[in-house]
């Protein structure tokens, strides 16, 4: 399978005021193959966050090249190949759950209500569709940024620590929830998190991040075969992949 | 819920039988002293309520006047306010000329404002009347609302942006939406001030309208009929700020 996206030595600058900037991130390299799920793990402060936003476009001005497909990221962003989940959401409270997951088609100026039904039915929401976000439950909602992420089939989903506000179980829920998906849409996923456990769980591959500045201090395939459900937890392969990560992730918080 | 309303209604029919006796009890010592009543000043409430039952058409006919260029003023303040605060969110060398001079502009006490308007288009014309309801209009729709369109989340702007809104799409899905609920609140003063900018219009100068007829009771000696004007206007501008906190309950079902 080929890459989908390509990463080559991408640093940010931060501007501290007219004469002084400080560096971000330096020199990120790693690529994503297209139907992969990656995982970038680190430490709080390490630029998870700033290079998933360079990589949607959200952040500007870096050095190094992020390509999609072979070409800026900019004009897959524009084409509606791009989708998001954000951390608490990113829901619009005055959209009913229906109207909040057929945004990505509202800004192409199209409409499909078969496929906003369908996904409504995929992350079990059917009962919500009139409910206001501010209605349900935080599980619910990231269910519903779920549903509008997979809604128009984007071909990449990056995703900014979307269960880390909630509980244990329902997390663990969403995850598998997540895998069912993958199994069926196989898109490319970038996953952002500092949860380890769920991390293994998701990812093909790991990229651990030390900071600062944010930099690659490992990359780590999971090689888990196992069908990604919650019997996997219990696997062998599966906790000798948490062992490594948190040896590795021990590493970059010691030095 | 009708502890709610009989508590304040029992509380003003108490003031109101209040003065209604200080008064008589003292104009009877007046009457005594040989000096003027105090109604010659200040009417008792049945004064106020007889002038309202026989003047209550020369009233209603005259509201109809100051209403009808308060809400002419009221729309198109609102209009520019949405307008210029749209501009200046989407143009942001825009914002930073507007804001200054609209915050400097508004800091302008609107008494001596309305003056200079008049001076500028003319004593007794209706467009001077309009022009000082739509410029006290206009500062609470264009401070709230622009407000409103600048607080919109980040994390909500960068989600429809990564799903490839355009700028004017982040404005009309997004911002705008969200600011609907300042938009409405700004409503809720720029009604009555409208109403306000139209009878210190009138009363500056007009041929008719409420402003006008408290000018006529107040040079005429009528304190009944300059009572009964300013409480029919205030009646009317409490009647339609109320009904504007429920439309708002209608148009944003989400703003719980």
């Amino acid at each position: 399978m080929g890459n989908a996206l390509e990463l080559k030595n991408v640093s940010k600058f931060y501007k501290l005021n007219s004469k002084d900037k400080e560096l971000g991130l330096k020199d990120v390299s790693f690529n994503v193959k297209a139907g992969e799920i990656v995982a970038i793990i680190g430490p709080s402060g390490c630029g998870k966050t700033t290079l998933l936003k360079l990589i949607a476009g959200i952040l500007e001005n870096h050095e190094g090249s992020i390509l999609y497909r072979g070409e800026k990221v900019d004009k897959a962003r524009q084409d509606g190949q791009f989708s998001y989940i954000a951390q608490d959401s990113g829901l619009l409270p005055n959209r009913t759950v229906r109207q909040n997951i057929g945004l990505p088609f509202e800004l192409c100026n199209v409409s499909d209500e078969r496929a906003v039904a369908k996904s409504i039915k995929l992350v079990g929401l059917k009962g919500f569709e009139k409910f206001f976000p501010s209605e349900l439950s935080g599980g619910l909602r990231q269910r519903v940024a779920l549903a509008r992420a997979i809604v128009s089939n984007p071909k990449f989903v990056l995703m900014d620590e979307p269960f880390s506000s909630l509980d244990e179980f329902t997390r663990e829920s969403l995850d598998v929830e997540l895998m069912n998906l993958h199994s069926k849409l196989k898109q490319t996923i970038l996953f952002v998190t500092h949860n380890v456990e769920e991390a293994v769980f998701i990812s093909d591959k790991i990229v651990i991040m030390r900071g600062t500045p944010g930099q690659v201090a490992s990359i780590i395939k999971t090689n888990l075969n196992h069908e990604r459900n919650l019997k996997l937890k219990s696997s062998k392969s599966f906790y000798n992949n948490l062992i490594k990560v948190q040896k590795e992730l021990r590493k970059v918080i010691e030095c | 819920m009708l502890k709610k309303i009989l508590i304040p209604i029992f509380a003003i029919v108490c003031l109101l039988a209040l003065w209604q006796f200080t008064e008589v009890e003292n104009s009877k010592v007046r009457i005594k002293e040989g000096r003027t009543t105090l109604e010659a000043f200040v009417p008792t409430p049945i004064t106020i309520y007889e002038t309202l039952r026989k003047e209550g058409g020369l009233i209603a006919s005259q509201m109809g006047f100051t209403l009808g260029r308060a809400l002419i003023g009221f729309i198109s303040g609102i209009a520019l306010g949405v307008f210029v605060a749209i501009l200046t969110v989407r143009f942001p060398l825009f914002r930073r000329v507007v804001l200054p001079i609209s915050l400097g502009v508004n800091s302008f006490p609107i008494v001596g404002f309305a003056p200079l308007i008049i001076l500028a288009f003319g004593q007794g014309s209706n467009f001077s009347i309009i022009f000082i309801s739509i410029i006290i209009a206009y500062f609470p729709v264009f401070i709230s609302f622009e407000h409103g369109l600048m607080s919109a989340e980040k994390g909500l702007i960068e989600t429809a942006y990564v799903f490839g809104a355009s700028k004017w799409q982040i404005l009309s899905k997004v911002r705008i939406p969200l600011a609907i609920p300042n938009l409405l609140n700004s409503l809720k003063l720029a009604l009555p001030a409208s109403i306000i900018g139209a009878t210190m219009g009138e009363w500056l100068g007009s041929k008719n309208g409420i402003g006008q007829l408290i000018t006529i009771a107040l040079y005429q000696l009528r304190p009944g009929l300059l009572y009964a004007s300013l409480l029919s206007i205030t009646a009317v501008s409490l009647i339609l700020t109320f009904s504007l906190g429920y439309l708002t309950k209608v148009i944003v079902p989400w703003k719980k």
